[in-house]
């Protein structure tokens, strides 16, 4: 009986808490916000599985001497690859201050002087791409997108997850530490997610050995303007400041598609049946 | 087993890069998504004629292991294909290609020699093409 009336007391305290997880005011906040379901791709990505880069690609190929961009030592990635990679933005040249501008173009001028056979077998591999290259990611750029009053969620295919809560402000600087994808925060105006980022992890955006990548403090801050442009487009105006490297603030558009030829989010990674391998100094298929 | 890689003129085909640009699909569609195709010789196509052993479809690529006929010889081939993702947005699916499968092969082979390579294009044994990856 004593059993009985403590089971009656916790049913009769606890049932106010669930039913206040949907109340109405959340409901209605929730009814409030954009709807952004559906599976994303960057920009690039989608033009690499639509075909729509394929002739300049071949041109590529074709005609190796007219790609100028530098991305690594010559002859480690194809010309295909390095115009295909040139075309993000996020990694062209930063407008860096005076002191990063020198650094920046002494690293360019050791990646065009350095001979591929210097670049270690197998070490030009990536599995993910960190914040804010995740947001231009060039290839498994598809994620999905979940809104809710408390938090947005960007769930990348490679598993990776930008947590952006709307419901409180950063942690304390005290309780922060820089990581791969930073502290997220967010407000919304109107139909635009306003995201507010700040402790990535100080580095190059690219993080591959050898490669010219645009390089950050751990103080960088990010503001990102994120809303749909139209029912299969979502745009992302982000605003990079970092007062030690640039001389004003690095400001972006990126764009994201729709995708129509997927009918779930399939994951990506590189662990399960990973054959790359490095034999007798020479990269090959195991 | 690693088994030594010896082109013969009956049954690797170089052709130019003007020629390769033909090809739909040739370069990688997704590139870099795990490593960079500079260890593919892009400029070389080998034709490889035999029956499907397995056809592993997994991260980060999917792979056709093909016992390839080649100078009165089996040898086991490994053809790395994209991901998963990748295949079954261009609709590719699990049970596309089965062990015992005969097919033709087109691939950009390895730089190091190895019996593997990167795929180009397939035809089945009724003589359709291959979906591309």
């Amino acid at each position: 009986m004593r059993t009985y009336l403590i089971a009656l007391l916790l049913a009769t305290l606890s049932g106010p808490v669930l039913a206040q997880s949907n109340n109405p005011e959340r409901v209605q906040r929730f009814a409030a916000l954009p709807n952004w379901s559906g599976i994303w791709e960057t920009e690039l990505s989608a033009q690499l599985d639509g075909g729509e880069l394929d002739q300049s690609m071949s041109e590529a190929m074709r005609h190796p001497e007219r790609i100028t961009a530098v991305l690594a030592p010559p002859g480690v990635l194809l010309p295909a690859e390095v115009l295909f990679f040139s075309r993000q933005q996020l990694i062209q040249k930063p407008p860096y201050n005076a002191e990063w501008d020198r650094r920046y173009e002494s690293q360019k001028r050791e990646v065009l002087a350095t001979p591929a056979s210097a670049v270690k077998a197998g070490t030009v591999k990536a599995c993910s791409w960190d914040f804010p290259v995740i947001m231009e990611s060039p290839t498994d750029g598809v994620f999905q997108v979940f809104v809710t009053p408390e938090e947005t969620l960007l769930l990348f295919a490679d598993g990776q997850a930008r947590h952006i809560y709307t419901d409180r402000p950063h942690p304390a600087k005290e309780n922060l530490w820089p990581t791969d994808l930073g502290d997220s925060v967010g407000k919304w105006e109107r139909d635009t997610l306003v995201i507010d980022t700040v402790q990535r992890k100080a580095g190059p955006l690219v993080r591959v050995p050898h490669f010219l990548s645009p390089e950050l403090s751990a103080e960088a801050h990010f503001v990102e303007r994120l809303r749909m442009v139209s029912a299969d487009v979502m745009e992302d105006q982000m605003t990079i400041d970092d007062p030690a490297r640039l001389e004003h603030p690095w400001a972006v558009t990126l764009r994201f598609r729709r995708v129509k030829n997927l009918d779930r989010l399939i994951a990506t990674d590189c662990s399960e049946n990973d054959r790359f391998r490095v034999v007798n100094g020479k990269e090959t298929i195991e | 087993m690693k088994l030594t890689h010896q082109k013969t003129p009956a049954t690797s085909v170089r052709i130019t890069i003007a020629l390769l640009i033909c090809a739909s699909g040739m370069f990688a569609p997704r590139l870099f998504a795990h490593h960079s195709y500079a260890m593919f010789d892009s400029a070389t196509q080998l034709k490889l004629e035999g029956d499907v052993r397995e056809f592993q479809w997994t991260n980060p690529h999917c792979f056709i292991q093909l016992l390839a006929q080649r100078s009165g010889v089996t040898e086991e081939w490994s053809i790395q294909m994209d991901n998963p993702q990748s295949l079954y947005r261009r609709g590719w699916r699990p049970g596309s290609i089965k062990a015992g499968d005969k097919l033709t092969l087109v691939i950009h082979p390895t730089r190091d020699g190895s019996h593997s390579g990167r795929y180009v294009s397939a035809v089945g044994a009724d003589g359709k093409p291959l979906l591309q990856d």
